[in-house]
């Protein structure tokens, strides 16, 4: 009996008995078969959010509704996403995640379209903590204009543009403008920066050799959006989108920009001062300058000039405004087969062509434009500086090639926010080259986010005793450390993707890897009874020995098998104090590779298969041995894992044994045939309550040992210790790799993680 | 036995980079083992055809691969009617009979299996025939030349420590632009002009090694592309078909390595 079933999962669930027996009934309709045990299942760890008998009841509700519009499935992966909104945000968020699950429904129109939200929302939490609720509020409403992509790009664009300032993200979120919001929506053939960032950093990578970093403006609300692009030496800004180009033409469009930018990276070396130029005259210098590093970079790539000349489209006729004067002289410049007759025009085409051999020289720029423009001045044709815009629009916005403390620039407002977006981004590489300075603790980013969270987070919950060797008296003394609990904080994970983006080569290498592991490849099992083939060295020896007199070995067939993966790792890290140590010739912390390490090895593991966890340890004195899970055997490696590396601290001492000893504990519990604890240390074991440094050595050789008699292999990957280190002491030299040049580790860490696991 | 097949002829085009024929003639004349890194597709397979050319010596070629046993080089006993015959590998073939032999991709075999070279790389010169009870001593032709393509090496592909310091080894790289350009025309058929163009394209791919692409374009691709140039096919689709489609499935490389190629070209 179905119903009996039932009835007897719910005694297992609390808070179930407070669900109506309507509710049920309709329940029952919603989630046919199976489904219905795993709905029980998702409403289980409802039940155990703090709030839960209101969360139950709203969650059955709720997934009534959901479950008829987009199916069973839904419903689960929403209940993943409230635990995980539970974890960082109050009831209240969850309860308003609830309350719109019905609305958001028929909005996202079909289910891979609502996981979208569900995963978006899921991000956001970890990123910005404080508007998850106003945007939670808002989707429904947001949803209604715009596609499920579109409002992806709306959040993203809130979060990135604050650049950490949570203020600045809840005046993003809470001002909502509808008449920006449809910059954010694609249609069919729209080309945004993002779809092509990565091959446009390979095309400058490949023809020049140089990684600029490329970023595209961040739209705000009630500010005109950038229509050109700008640069700063090797920072690239674009348009997140070039109205009026479609499909292949918009993609062309992002490299002639790239192209144009990148010869003016290479060939406009310094600034130029504007002096006493009138605005028009700053115009056609800028102009000239284009044409000029142009003319440069097409004398090495020839097929330049094709990129750039489909967008010059311009034809003679009349001259009625400069800016269509100055779009024809582009043209004439770039373009040897454009007639054009007009006398000026003409003039400064025989003046750029003249001085071919000057064109090396950048002052030539600034000579010829100075004259064209007196000569378009003296024409009387109107220009107006405020409406100007270069055009053809793949060029950049001007300002670029121009001293910035000069006159006031020709166009205040855009310029403006264009310098503003380059300063926060220097001082934000500032301040990241200051954090990585034992100052790990100050609030990053001004994140209030963060700072929220160290305030919710200091006192730990107790989880464990374990006992200490003590080697001069040589007995065990029990329950001797205490281990707390600590919940890791969130923070924003760009360090890291910053970090894994300089190790893209790695990820790609890994992923190699992963793929050939996991197809499993077919192992040749020789000498068997039975097989699908004849193994010729046994059948030769079964000749050989039945000539010779002897019995025969029937053995004689091979067969091939997969080899499976049946393995459990857990990752140790090490949270002391000395992370914070800046590695030599470098700047970043120790902790900053640890971080990155491990989530390259995790996506490593996690594209494997293999159930890991990652937990990190720090001391102070017996009783506070700190233990914080940043991801758990059973949780799904997302984004939330990464930021939860990102918000570990350095801090206090390293009490090794006792963090083994936990450690162990947790990989105990796992059902798979092997289990891997791989630590990784920056240094000794020491504690401020244990003067004899060989004491805790001692205790963590012990715990060593202990552990390996339960069939738990310990490796250590010990980062630039001295050579007389007592790190081979504690886990013995062949469990042990010593990493000297500790920026390798984001790279060696998940190869030696091949090495033992194949 | 006649080795007579495992001579070359005609000569083997080959245009030196650097000091490497010079190198290789002394270790040659010293009976050193040879091991010759570099990229694949920048020449090595063609440089050791055309050396055995040079030497008029027989060349057995063995390329290697995961599921080789150390039976298929050194030999093994087969039946027939009258009972078990012992049959030499490629390997015993050129100790007993003095040919270069030439182990292809060596890291591609398990390390178990490439030990059976040792004793034949240090000054013993023999090759134990454990199974049949028997030690061959070397001819005195007899060179042990391997390649190795240290692009390959990962964690799980590398060559044992004792296996690498055996040998002396030639370093190869892709050629010099100009020499490069010269090898394609000479090779593909085509005027300098387009071979010029094409190795302009391989170099800014070579830029992308490690940022996407795990190699750059060889000089061997650079040939086939050459080849469709000669048989009338235009440059830039020469180079989809021959460069970009083989070297990536990414979809985002494709479009930076077309976009590339047309500015290049």
């Amino acid at each position: 009996m179905p119903g009996q079933l039932i009835e007897g999962l719910l005694k297992s669930v609390d808070y179930a008995g407070d669900i109506d027996s309507r509710s049920w009934d309709e329940l029952r309709a919603a989630f046919p078969g199976a489904s219905l045990e795993k709905w029980l299942d998702a409403l289980q760890r409802i039940a155990r959010l703090p709030g839960a008998p209101l969360l139950v009841t709203r969650f059955a509700k709720a997934s009534i509704a959901l479950a008829n519009r987009i199916g069973p499935d839904a419903c689960i992966e929403a209940a993943e996403t409230a635990t995980a909104l539970g974890r960082i945000s109050g009831t209240n968020t969850i309860l308003e995640f609830l309350a719109v699950l019905p609305h958001i429904a028929p909005e996202a129109r079909d289910p891979a379209a609502f996981m979208v939200w569900l995963r978006t929302i899921e991000e956001l939490v970890s990123l910005a903590p404080e508007s998850t609720g106003l945007v939670i509020r808002q989707s429904a409403a947001i949803l209604a204009r715009l596609s499920v992509r579109g409002f992806r790009s709306w959040v993203f664009n809130g979060v990135h543009g604050a650049k950490g300032d949570a203020a600045q993200r809840l005046s993003y979120f809470s001002h909502t403008d509808t008449h920006s919001l449809s910059s954010f929506e694609r249609n069919e053939g729209d080309v945004i920066f993002a779809d092509v960032e990565k091959p446009l950093r390979a095309f400058c990578r490949a023809l020049w050799n140089i990684q600029p970093a490329l970023r595209s403006a961040p739209v705000r609300p009630g500010v005109k959006a950038f229509r050109r692009s700008s640069f700063d030496g090797l920072f690239f800004q674009f348009p997140e989108i070039y109205a009026g180009y479609r499909g292949s033409q918009a993609q062309a469009h992002f490299f002639a920009a790239t192209a144009h930018l990148a010869a003016h990276a290479l060939y406009t070396r310094r600034r130029f001062v504007k002096g006493s130029l009138r605005p028009l005259q700053v115009a056609l210098v800028g102009l000239v300058e284009d044409a000029r590093v142009e003319a440069l970079a097409i004398a090495e790539y020839p097929g330049l000039r094709r990129l750039w000349l489909q967008f010059h489209n311009v034809q003679p006729g009349p001259a009625v405004s400069s800016e269509f004067m100055m779009m024809r002289l582009a043209r004439a410049l770039l373009d040897p087969a454009y007639a054009d007759d007009d006398p000026w025009v003409k003039k400064g085409v025989r003046m750029f062509f003249d001085r071919r051999n000057h064109w090396s020289d950048p002052a030539t720029s600034r000579e010829i434009g100075n004259l064209l423009g007196n000569d378009l001045g003296q024409m009387r044709i109107q220009f107006n500086p405020k409406s100007y815009v270069v055009e053809p629009s793949y060029r950049d916005d001007g300002d670029g090639i121009w001293e910035v403390d000069d006159s006031p620039p020709a166009q205040p407002e855009a310029s403006d926010m264009m310098l503003e977006a380059v300063r926060i981004n220097r001082s934000e590489e500032k301040n990241d080259r200051s954090r990585t300075e034992r100052n790990d603790d100050a609030p990053q980013n001004a994140n209030m986010a963060s700072r929220v969270a160290t305030a919710e987070e200091d006192s730990g919950v107790p989880i464990a005793r374990h006992p200490e060797w003590d080697h001069v008296s040589g007995t065990m003394r029990h329950d001797w450390t205490t281990l707390l609990e600590f919940t890791p904080r969130r923070a924003s994970a760009e360090q890291i993707d910053a970090l894994l983006r300089q190790h893209e080569d790695v990820e790609r290498r890994i992923t190699k890897l992963v793929r050939s592991a996991k197809i499993s490849r077919p192992r040749r099992i020789r000498g068997q009874a039975q097989g699908d083939r004849l193994d010729l060295d046994a059948c030769i020896r079964a000749s050989i020995e039945r000539r010779a007199g002897l019995t025969p070995e029937p053995r004689v067939y091979e067969t091939s098998e997969m080899l499976s993966r049946d393995l459990s790792v857990l990752l140790l890290l090490d949270v002391s104090e000395s992370t914070r140590d800046r590695v030599k010739d470098t700047d970043m912390t120790v902790l900053a590779l640890e971080r990155a390490a491990a989530s390259l090895l995790a996506q490593a593991m996690h594209e494997l298969g293999d159930p890991f966890a990652i937990h990190a340890f720090c001391s102070n004195g017996r009783s506070e041995v700190r233990y914080y899970r940043v991801k758990e055997f059973h949780e799904a490696y997302t984004a939330m894992t990464r930021s939860a590396l990102a918000g570990l601290r350095g801090m206090m001492s390293t009490r090794l044994g006792a963090a083994l000893r936990q450690a162990g504990d947790e990989i105990g519990r796992q059902a798979t045939h092997r289990k891997l604890i791989l630590i990784i240390t920056d240094g000794e074991p020491s504690d401020v309550d244990v003067p004899d440094k060989a004491y805790l050595v001692e205790d963590a050789r012990r715990a060593v040992h202990a552990l390996s008699h339960r069939g738990i292999d310990v490796f250590c990957v010990g980062l630039e210790s001295g050579a007389d280190s007592a790190l081979p002491r504690i886990f013995g030299s062949r469990n042990f790799m010593k990493i000297t040049r500790v920026e390798t580790l984001p790279e060696r860490l998940p190869m030696l993680y091949f090495m033992l696991t194949m | 036995m006649d080795l007579s097949n495992y001579l070359i002829s005609p000569e083997p085009y080959y245009r030196p980079a650097g000091n490497e024929i010079a190198h290789f003639i002394a270790a040659f004349s010293a009976r050193l083992p040879v091991m010759l890194k570099g990229p694949t597709g920048c020449g090595k397979t063609r440089f050791i055809e055309h050396m055995a050319w040079r030497f008029k010596k027989p060349l057995v070629t063995v390329a290697c691969h995961e599921d080789m046993t150390a039976a298929d080089l050194v030999g093994r006993f087969l039946l027939d009617a009258n009972g078990t015959i012992w049959h030499d590998g490629p390997l015993t073939i050129a100790v007993r009979h003095g040919a270069i032999c030439y182990l292809d991709e060596i890291v591609e075999a398990r390390q178990d299996t490439t030990v059976v070279i040792h004793p034949l790389t240090d000054d013993r010169r023999i090759l134990p025939l454990e199974k049949k009870n028997e030690l061959v001593r070397a001819h005195p032709d007899f060179r042990l030349v391997i390649s190795y393509n240290p692009g390959y090496q990962s964690v799980i592909k590398d060559l044992k420590e004792s296996t690498k310091q055996r040998f002396v080894a030639l370093d190869f790289t892709y050629p010099e632009a100009e020499a490069e350009a010269e090898i394609v025309a000479h090779e593909a058929g085509i005027d300098r002009d387009d071979a010029k163009k094409l190795v302009k394209i391989a170099e800014r791919t070579r830029n992308l090694k490690g940022h996407g692409l795990d190699e750059g374009v060889s000089t061997r691709m650079l040939i086939h592309a050459g080849r469709l140039i000669a048989s009338s096919i235009s440059l830039a689709q020469s180079c989809q078909i021959a460069l970009v489609l083989p070297l990536t499935d990414d979809r985002d490389m494709r479009k930076t390595l077309s976009e590339v190629i047309a500015v290049c070209a």
